[in-house]
């Protein structure tokens, strides 16, 4: 009996182990301690009647009632073992699969990323940079607009004319009067709208004609 | 988990290539000036304290006015003689009195001339400092008539001028943008 519990308590000790390593699920370590555990359970139990039994007098089980669904059990035990535990060879490429990643490669993963993607990124932008807006600052034109032109002089004009007037008198001396603002000298006769100085029209005819000029007889 | 690692490593190498990508390389620019759907890339220039941003449809210019700190044409508008026609100038000048009469000053000496007519004038603001704008017209030598707009600030004791200048009918095509740089021009 206390056998089949050492060897219980083995196989649940091999459990725990591959299961600590990684060689079996949590689902299978779960469902097969559980089964085992059971079992375990039963044995204390049938040990514990036994143990009763024989304090009250009663004969306990016969051992051989009960080593047959032991060995049976142990048959199945064995096939599920062999069924849902497979202990890896080496050089196992499942196995290696499996294999957690450590800090290390994490680290190493990491900086790969860093450096391809510094790389990629700096040299899609160097390919894309537009250097001339650097390096072009020479002058391409010429700007002839400015604030402060140069503008012409403001200037007053100040010219003085002279304009000679004949008196009827016929005298002939012209008398001189001057006025700004008139570039050209008029003679003023009269009205002053002729210039003939032998006499046109308005009054200022000096052969004093009475404004037409008719000729003599 | 490798197909995941693979995909995680994808992804990051997408992420940082695009990021790269948008920092390094450039702001698409696409303003109003004509051809809204055409993308520019925003270049800088720095001359005598004053930064420029300007699109790469505008290039660098000199200036033949010796107040001139910087200059910039638009680049369609440079002719053969490599004369800019779309300019943008920024000019500083020293002056005495006060800076309300200097630039007063300014423009009566400019109304007197008759090749130059003034449009209007006044105060406005741009990035939170009063400037005075003002909007004038000119016949150049070449008989081309340009309009004129000029913002003007007081800087350490000297008066500042941007000037905007285009033919009068590629003037308001060109306002835009023109008004885009000026905003975003920095002066120290």
């Amino acid at each position: 009996m206390s056998k089949d519990k050492d060897k219980l308590l083995e196989i649940l000790a091999s459990l725990e182990h591959d299961y600590s390593h990684g060689k079996i699920s949590r689902e299978k370590y779960i469902y097969f301690r559980s089964k085992y555990e059971d079992r375990l359970n039963a044995i204390d139990a049938r040990e514990a009647t036994n143990r009763i039994r024989s304090m009250q007098g009663k004969p306990s089980d016969s051992p051989k009632q009960i080593k047959k669904p032991i060995r049976n059990d142990k048959k199945v035990e064995e096939d599920l073992v062999q069924k849902y535990i497979v202990n890896p060879k080496k050089g196992d490429k499942k196995l290696k699969e499996k294999t957690p990643m450590d800090s290390t490669t994490f680290k190493l993963v990491a900086i790969l990323i860093l450096a391809v993607g510094f790389t990629v990124g700096a040299g899609f932008g160097v390919f894309n940079f537009d250097f001339d807006s650097f390096t072009n600052n020479t002058a391409s034109a010429i700007v002839t607009d400015t604030a402060f032109p140069e503008v012409k002089e403001v200037q007053v004009n100040t010219t003085t004319t002279t304009s000679e007037n004949y008196t009827s008198e016929g005298s002939g001396v012209p008398t001189q009067s001057s006025s700004s603002d008139d570039p050209t000298p008029t003679p003023s006769g009269g009205g002053g709208s002729s210039s003939d100085p032998t006499g046109g029209g308005g009054g200022s005819d000096p052969t004093g004609g009475g404004g037409s000029q008719t000729p003599t007889t | 988990m490798k197909k995941i690692t693979i995909i995680g490593v994808l992804i990051i190498i997408a992420v940082i290539a695009v990021f790269g990508y948008i920092v390094v390389n450039d702001v698409q620019f696409n303003h109003g000036n004509g051809n809204s759907n055409q993308s520019v890339t925003m270049l800088t220039i720095s001359k005598g304290g004053v930064t420029i941003n300007y699109p790469s449809n505008w290039v660098i210019s000199q200036a033949t006015s010796n107040n001139s700190i910087i200059a910039i044409s638009k680049q369609s508008s440079v002719d053969k003689l490599e004369v800019g026609q779309v300019n943008i100038n920024v000019e500083k000048k020293e002056f005495t009195g006060s800076f309300q009469s200097f630039v007063n000053r300014t423009y009566t000496n400019i109304q007197a001339d008759g090749s130059f007519e003034l449009i209007s004038s006044g105060e406005i603001q741009i990035n939170n400092e009063k400037v005075l704008q003002y909007i004038y017209t000119s016949n150049t030598s070449s008989g081309v008539v340009k309009q004129h707009k000029a913002l003007w600030f007081e800087r350490n004791g000297m008066a500042y001028v941007i000037l905007y200048s285009a033919p009068i009918d590629k003037y308001e095509a060109n306002l835009a943008a023109a008004d885009y740089i000026i905003q975003h021009m920095k002066i120290n």
